[in-house]
Formats: structure tokens, sequence, C-alpha cells
């Protein structure tokens, strides 16, 4: 098998020839493309210019994948959205977390929860890459406890008036429209909130030590008129946005695998060129070590989002599914990251190679979409069927 | 306009080769894929069809694995394609290959131009094409760096040694097989590839196509070249360096 395609297990051998080609199409595509400009994007925290790649990513299909072709996007499947977490966050974290926010944050709930005009205004577009969205969920003072909620929605005649922040928010300054969450007198409730609108500001998050290629930063609301049409009638309630995010943490443990695999295949490669007391490095047994267990790792990681797959396409999965494997494969690409640049060395700190790179933005990652924390609590109350979330 | 592509799976050349008694590759350490230079060709296919209207049609001889790329041509916007998926073809030589690809060709019906890649990047030895040109009784030009057509009239540019192009015209229908670099592929997109999901793949044996033919050579054994290591630097001023090259030239290498 060759050094860039690790599948110790033939996962693989279980994909359908459309999924293999899939996986293949988008691995050039990145390669070519985009894998050049991270670089520097990361190093000089100017985010990749989504003008100009969203629409090659919306051309290619890797927007809204799994959303019907009624409204313009390719009407594929779960495990097709995988494949291209895996292959996006392989070449940097920042552009799954475009992937999913715009797939799994902004228009799974357009779709689901929407009305007929939303949906054909907004998901041609965004599926496109023409159009850029961004969900504000995150808020300064409420992170994993989502009911804690301070933005609110007050009604006035035809509009209601948001007041409040949000905060971390992937896209923030460059998004066309945002799927914003508010607190109304009958509990939360989805909202879209288009730019430019008065009241509306978005900024742009400096001096971050991850997610450095990426647009991240800040909604802000002052008294910001929202028309009546731009509420999402029926993305009412916790479990309105919790639909979302399980999106989100499925998109996110292929792509923990995408990030993971970089790392270990990089860590390979230096270990079988590096020469240290007359021998290549790999051939030291403390190194091989390091290696098999990335690779056993990396193994069980594939195999349980390669599976959550399958079950999210039969309809069968279930939320803490979803949690462990977010939960375990970010946990994997979190330890990979540092391996790979434990055997790396001093050269491992450089940001001309990924291991870094990828370690810094695993950071976010293992606390964006449900903390590492909150997905054991999800395990642990589905199992024992006892709530250990606040008091 | 209808255009044949004949495309070939090959290993990806950066896997581990491992070869089994001296006769086969080991497939397990194998990832396989388009052949490049097949590649080309589907896409200068695909931009005839995109110009002058028509279909292109995709042929392939491989067992069952090669119709993963065959599935990649028709994600990128080819129209329906024949796959021989039969152990005594793949165990014959491009001869063979040749004699299937002619048959399965003419099943078609009504083909204006075959394209082939100039090799492919596993066995490279850029005779396929020809042999085909020749068994169908067509005129052929292999290296096309570029393509013109002009109702039947082509118009080729062939690639030569160093660079140096000639241009040849020719009249459809023709066999060309198709140089890198003549185009740049497109990807094939998501949206492609659940259009390609649909698309009618007619599996045949070369007994469905009335073909069985011979090998003309004869396959002996596979091994990998052992690297002998031997170079000598030769000391002292430059005439006494040659005078010594030039003795060792005659009397050891006896090469000169």
């Amino acid at each position: 098998m060759p050094v860039n395609d690790t599948d110790y297990y033939k996962i693989y051998d279980q994909f359908t020839n459309e999924e293999r080609v899939l996986k293949e199409s988008v691995r050039r595509f990145l390669d070519k493309e985009i894998r050049p400009l991270v670089l520097e994007a990361f190093h000089t925290e100017e985010p990749l210019d989504m003008r100009k790649i969203a629409p090659k990513m919306g051309r290619m299909g890797l927007i809204g994948a799994d959303l019907p072709q009624k409204y313009g996007c390719p009407g594929a499947s779960y495990v097709d959205l995988g494949i291209i977490c895996q292959e996006v966050e392989r070449v940097d974290s920042s552009l799954r977390s475009y992937v999913e926010v715009q797939s799994g944050l902004v228009m799974t709930p357009l779709y689901k929860f929407g009305t007929e005009e939303q949906k054909k205004k907004w998901l041609p577009a965004l599926a496109s890459g023409e159009a850029i969205g961004c969900f504000g969920l995150t808020e300064p003072n409420c992170g994993s406890d989502v009911s804690s909620l301070e933005t609110v929605a007050k009604k006035d005649g035809k509009h209601w008036i948001l007041n409040g922040t949000k905060q971390w928010i992937s896209e923030a300054s460059l998004a066309d429209m945002a799927v914003v969450w508010a607190k109304t007198d009958h509990g939360i409730q989805g909202f879209i909130v288009e730019r430019g609108q008065e009241g509306f500001t978005q900024s742009f998050q400096k001096h971050k030590g991850s997610m450095r290629a990426g647009d991240v930063g800040e909604l802000a609301f002052v008294d910001c008129r929202v028309p009546e049409e731009n509420v999402l009638p029926e993305a009412t309630g916790i479990k309105a946005t919790f639909a979302c995010l399980n999106h989100a943490r499925y998109g996110i443990s292929w792509g923990a695998v995408g990030a993971a695999i970089d790392c270990y295949e990089t860590a390979l490669r230096y270990s079988l060129e590096r020469v240290q007391f007359g021998a290549p490095i790999a051939s030291y047994q403390l190194v091989q070590d390091k290696l098999v267990t990335m690779l056993i790792e990396i193994t069980k990681a594939q195999l349980l989002a390669y599976r959550l797959g399958r079950l999210m396409d039969e309809g069968k999965a279930m939320h803490g599914q979803i949690s462990m494997a977010k939960k375990n494969n970010i946990k994997i690409a979190r330890m990979c990251a540092r391996t790979a640049r434990e055997l790396m060395g001093a050269n491992g700190i450089s940001l001309d190679s990924s291991p870094m790179r990828h370690m810094a933005n695993i950071e976010s990652v293992y606390t964006y979409q449900g903390t590492d924390h909150i997905h054991t609590l999800i395990l642990g109350m589905d199992i024992t069927g006892i709530s250990a979330f606040g008091r | 306009m209808k255009i044949a592509v004949c495309l070939k799976q090959v290993p990806d050349m950066e896997s581990k080769f491992k070869i089994v008694d001296g006769k086969k590759i080991d497939e397990s350490q194998i990832a396989f894929k388009i052949n490049d230079f097949d590649n080309y060709a589907v896409e200068a296919a695909l931009q005839l069809k995109e110009k002058l209207g028509g279909e292109v049609v995709i042929v392939t001889c491989g067992p069952d694995r090669a119709s993963k790329d065959i599935r990649q041509a028709f994600a990128m916007g080819a129209d329906w394609g024949i796959h021989v998926n039969d152990p005594a073809v793949e165990s014959g030589d491009n001869f063979v290959v040749a004699s299937v690809l002619q048959k399965a060709i003419e099943t078609i019906g009504g083909v204006d131009l075959v394209l082939t890649g100039v090799q492919a990047e596993d066995d490279q030895a850029a005779v396929t094409g020809v042999m085909l040109a020749d068994l169908m009784g067509l005129p052929h030009c292999t290296n096309v760096k570029k393509l013109e057509i002009n109702g039947n009239n082509l118009t080729v540019n062939r690639e030569l040694e160093g660079g140096f192009n000639e241009v040849i015209e020719m009249s459809a229908p023709a066999v060309l097989s198709i140089q890198s670099g003549i185009n740049e592929p497109r990807y094939p997109t998501l949206p492609g590839i659940m259009k390609a999901k649909k698309k009618r793949l007619d599996v045949k044996k070369g007994a469905d196509l009335g073909v069985s033919p011979k090998s003309k050579t004869d396959f002996i054994k596979m091994f990998f070249p052992v690297s002998e290591h031997k170079a000598e630097i030769i000391q002292g001023d430059p005439a006494t360096a040659a005078a010594k090259l030039i003795e060792k030239l005659k009397t050891e290498a006896k090469v000169i």
C-alpha cells in the first residue's frame, strides 16, 4: 500500500467504486489547489480566501453533500460526506470547519427547520460556495450549557429585535448570513440574520494559537431588527440546536482521522529518511513503537467513523455513537499530532511540516462541537440513565 | 462525434512492489488507479464532445477492480462503457488486449475516433494503440500533443524527441495515442459521481465478442534488476586520466 494511503485494515475495500473515486478525486483537488496555500495562511493568520476557494469546493460538490439535489446539493450519502471531511481535514482543520459549519450547522437547520422560501433562497447559493454562512450559538458566557444563552429576541410587530454577542464563530467576518440562536419568551429560537442588517456587526478574532488559516470571530447584535420571514419556524428549543450539532460532530469524527493520518504519514516518511547513528531512525525499536501505536489507534478510529457513517445512512445511528466517535477520534488525532512531532525532533516544530499545525488546530476541535467532557457525560448518561450535567 | 477511449487500470507507482515466484506482483499491497496517460485521453475526448456533440464510450480490459476507474471516467463525463473482464484476456499480451479492444469497439459501431494513452505506466509497452489501429485498418498517430478537428479532417501535433513537434494531417476514423500534458484533466466532482452511478457499463468476456486471440510473446519471468554498485573514480591530471579511461574501456569493459 502506498505510504500516502494508510488503510491497514482494508476499510476502503468496503467502499463502493463511487466512494473510492470521490476519495481520490477530493484528495487530488485539495493537494493541488488548496494545500499549497495553507502554510502561509496559518503562519500569518491571514485566513484562506474563501471567496475564491468556496466556489471551487462548491463545484466539486463538497458543500452540503448529503442534502437533496432539489436544492442544488449533491444528494449524496453520509459516508460521502465523511470521506470529504476526512480528506479536507487531512489538509487543515479550518477547511473542515468551513465544510461542516456550512453543511451541518447552516444548511442542515435551513433544510430541517426552514420555510420553502428560505431553502430556495439560501441552499443553492450555499451549496455552490457563492454564499458563505456561519452559525451563532456559543457566547462569551455560554459554551457547553446551551440553555444559558444570553442573546435575546423580542417580538416587535413584524420584526424580531436581537441583542447579544456570539463568540468563536467560524467564518464570522466573511459570512453573508448567520443562523443565530436566541432566547424568546417561549424558549430558544433560530433566526437567519443577513450581512449588512442594521445593528449586526461581524468581526475577526486575531491572536489565536489555533485555526489560524480560518476565519474565526464574533457576531454582535445591538437592537438588530430581523424580519419575521427570517425566523426558522421549526427551529425551536434546545433539541433543534442538537440536531445540527450531531451532523457536525459526525463530520468531525471523520475529519479527525484525516488529520491523524497526515501526521502519521509525515512522521513515517521522515523516520525512513532521517539517518542517526548510521541508520534510518525507523530502524530503532523506540521509533517503531511510536509508529505502531499511531497506526493501531488510527485504524480503530477509521473503523468507528466508517461504521458510524453506514449507521447514519441506514438511519440507525444513536447520538451516543456520534459522541463516542467524536470523542475518541479527536483524542487519537491529538495523540498522533504530538507523537509525530516527537518523532521529527526539532524539525517537527517547524510549520514546514504539518504535525505542529495539526496539533494547534486539534486543540480547537477537542473543545468545539461538544467538549471531550461533554461527550463523556452524553455517553455516561446513555449507559447509566443518570444525567451528570449540572447539579 | 462518437469517440471510444481505451482505459487501463494500473498500480499506483508509490505502492510497495513484491514479486511472487518471479511471475507476478503481490497485489495485496498495491493501490490501483487510472493510467495517467489514459486520463488525458478521456479529457481530450470530453473536450471534443463538448465542442462537437456526440458521445464518449470507455473500453477497458481488466479484472473487477478496474470498474472503479471506468466509473471515474463516467464521473468526469463519459457516457457509457464496455468492461471486458476475462482472466484469459488478462493473462494475454498486448496483442491479445489490442485484438479484444478492436472487437469491443466494433460492437459500439460508427466510432469516429479511438483515443488511447501513449503507453501504460506499468508495462510501458506503448504498442497497444498502434496494434489496435493496424487491426482496425485505420490511420494512427502516436504522442499526440495537440488535436484539431474540422469535419473529418484531423490536424495533430506529434511530439518528437527534444520537444520538437511535427504536424500531421489525417482523416477520421483514426486511432490516436495521447501524450500527457495535452490538456488538464478535470477532477471528478461529487455531482458527476452521483450521475456516474446510473451510467451503463456492459461487462463482457472474450467469448461474448467472438474472439480468443493467442499471445504473440511468451512471458518468461520478472525480477528486480540487481544493483552492482560498480564505480571507479580515475585520479590524475586530465590527459593521464583520459588515457587510463580509454585503456579500461578497451581492455576491461571491451566496449571500444
